[in-house]
């Protein structure tokens, strides 16, 4: 019998039957454990930024969701900048902060996840790292790399291979990266520079957007889908590189992960997956398309692993799965 | 009364939602304790990891407020926040393998088991957990009138001395109680059943899980 149809409960409000039950019940609790008051104030004071940001987002307009629209705003605006090309970013010495380590790919980094680099930082790495510059892009290096942070908007890579993400957002300023063999200047793109790999002294892969590549006797720009590489004797060899799989493997493998800010659905990570593993998301079901919008992601535990891992955890709690086919993700319920 | 409270809380989202202060006050007063409860149950004594869940789940809660339909109640769909939250969590750690941290807790808790009464450690069990529900719902009563419950039925303290510690005479202290009795047993009613149900459907679906993989 469920204690709530417990005759001795029953009846009017103050009648033996319902102290009886009251006490038995509460009896047998007993007394509540005290709780931490210093971490519900904790607790309540995050919980109050957020129902205010909450409040916030619902009055501003709704911003459009799809992410292909970055690649038109990217090749608009590096066109209009191209005028200025040559112009060097002037170096400005002093202790100014331009970077934050976001991912350390190895425990023993020198690096460790949340140190920050001034202009004038040099920094070798043994094993793969994330930077996120104060404009907000990623920038992802390869194991045994070298790089020296110029300004908040230039790098110099020394050696090895280097990953930009710049993100959705413009900013008037694209991010110049320097190298022994040429600049390259972007905005709006996600891009990697290899240096002196394969007999070639500098190659670079576009995966969204497009950059434009000078060197002392070349001038290329490159676009989504394309590689150029620079030999060192000059010549230049231009293909064709997959958005998505091998070629981009190693900076998936240090992204920082997703934010699970306030308020981010299954709609938003999917669109964060979209960008980090350059596939393009569809549904096997034309109705998930609008269930993805209502399935709230929860927590902070996903924001340590990388897209793919991510991928399978965020997907099975929303009782869902997926496959790749070409450059699609196939999203389906189990 | 099932219904007045069910549309109490309606008005309390609705209030939030249209930025009242003392609104969010009220809901964080109201709440947040059994939530917190509720996550300590299943989180054993790791203090930082309870209060790193309850603000990640409190936070998504406010920020989605709208989708609240009012369908379940407001602890029951909270709870069933954190859970998820909590299985996220746990999925993490079965994906990532790393060296399990014993705190001098736990190792204390590991020892002091008697590996010999199982039966009665499951029962155990059962009545912390249903002790836990009880509390939960004693957060959600106003502080005075939760103080006044405890007292009488736990602490066994007459009328008249709950009388003097809430600066009451007595007539006032037994209507209180009987007001108090009253609000126990609505949100028992409301929120007991629903959630001791979706506890159970969440360990049928751990349990699928786990032979699935």
């Amino acid at each position: 019998m469920k204690e709530h149809d417990d005759p001795n409960r029953l009846g009017a409000v103050g009648a033996p039957g319902a102290e009886v039950w009251t006490s038995a019940v509460i009896g047998e609790a007993g007394r509540r454990p005290a709780l931490p008051a210093a971490d519900l104030a904790i607790i309540t004071a995050a919980a109050h930024r957020e129902w205010q940001k909450g409040l916030v987002r619902r009055t501003e307009p709704a911003k459009g969701r799809n992410g292909r629209v970055w690649l038109i705003a990217a090749s608009l605006v590096v066109t209009v900048l191209a005028a200025w090309w040559w112009r060097r970013t002037a170096i400005v010495p002093g202790a100014e902060m331009v970077a934050t380590v976001a991912v350390a790919g190895d425990l023993d980094a020198a690096y460790p996840v949340g140190s920050e680099l001034s202009v004038g930082s040099r920094v070798v790495n043994r094993a793969p790292l994330a930077l996120r510059l104060n404009g907000g892009e990623s920038l992802r290096l390869a194991a045994d790399s070298a790089i020296e942070m110029l300004s908040s908007s230039h790098v110099r890579l020394d050696q090895g291979a280097m990953y930009v993400d710049s993100g959705p957002s413009v900013r008037g300023e694209g991010l110049a990266i320097e190298t022994n063999y040429g600049w390259i200047r972007e905005i709006g793109t996600q891009f990697e520079v290899h240096l002196g790999e394969a007999g070639e002294a500098l190659r670079v892969r576009v995966r969204e957007g497009e950059v434009e590549i000078r060197t002392r006797d070349v001038s290329r720009s490159a676009v989504a889908g394309q590689e150029v590489a620079i030999r060192a004797d000059g010549s230049v060899r231009q293909g064709e590189v997959e958005l998505f799989g091998v070629p981009w493997a190693w900076a998936e493998a240090v992204a920082p992960g997703f934010v699970v800010d306030g308020g981010g659905s299954l709609a938003d990570y999917l669109m964060w997956i979209e960008r980090e593993l350059g596939l393009g998301v569809e549904f096997a079901d034309p109705e998930l398309v609008g269930d993805v919008e209502g399935i709230i992601l929860y927590g902070s535990s996903i924001e340590t692993l990388a897209p793919r891992e991510s991928l399978e955890v965020v997907l099975a709690s929303s009782g869902l799965s997926y496959r790749v086919e070409g450059g699609i993700l196939l999203i389906f319920s189990e | 009364m099932g219904g007045a409270t069910n549309q109490a809380e309606n008005e309390l989202v609705q209030r939030m939602l249209a930025g009242d202060e003392q609104a969010f006050e009220d809901f964080a007063e109201r709440y947040l304790p059994a939530l917190y409860r509720f996550a300590g149950s299943r989180l054993g004594g790791d203090r930082e990891l309870i209060r790193e869940i309850v603000q990640t789940t409190m936070c998504r809660i406010v920020a989605r407020l709208d989708t609240f339909r009012g369908d379940a109640t407001l602890l029951t769909w909270m709870s069933s926040v954190c859970r998820n939250e909590i299985a996220m969590y746990f999925r993490r750690l079965s994906r990532r393998p790393r060296e399990i941290e014993w705190t001098t807790a736990a190792e204390a808790r590991l020892d002091a088991m008697d590996w010999n009464a199982m039966p009665e450690a499951e029962e155990r069990l059962v009545r912390d957990e249903k002790a836990n529900l009880v509390h939960m719902i004693l957060d959600l009563l106003p502080v005075h009138y939760a103080q006044a419950l405890e007292w009488k039925y736990v602490e066994g303290l007459a009328v008249k001395e709950i009388a003097a510690r809430l600066k009451l005479g007595a007539k006032a202290a037994e209507s209180l109680l009987t007001r108090a009795r009253e609000s126990f047993r609505t949100e028992y009613d409301r929120n007991m059943e629903p959630m001791r149900a979706a506890a159970e459907s969440s360990a049928a679906g751990n349990r699928r899980a786990v032979s699935k993989s």
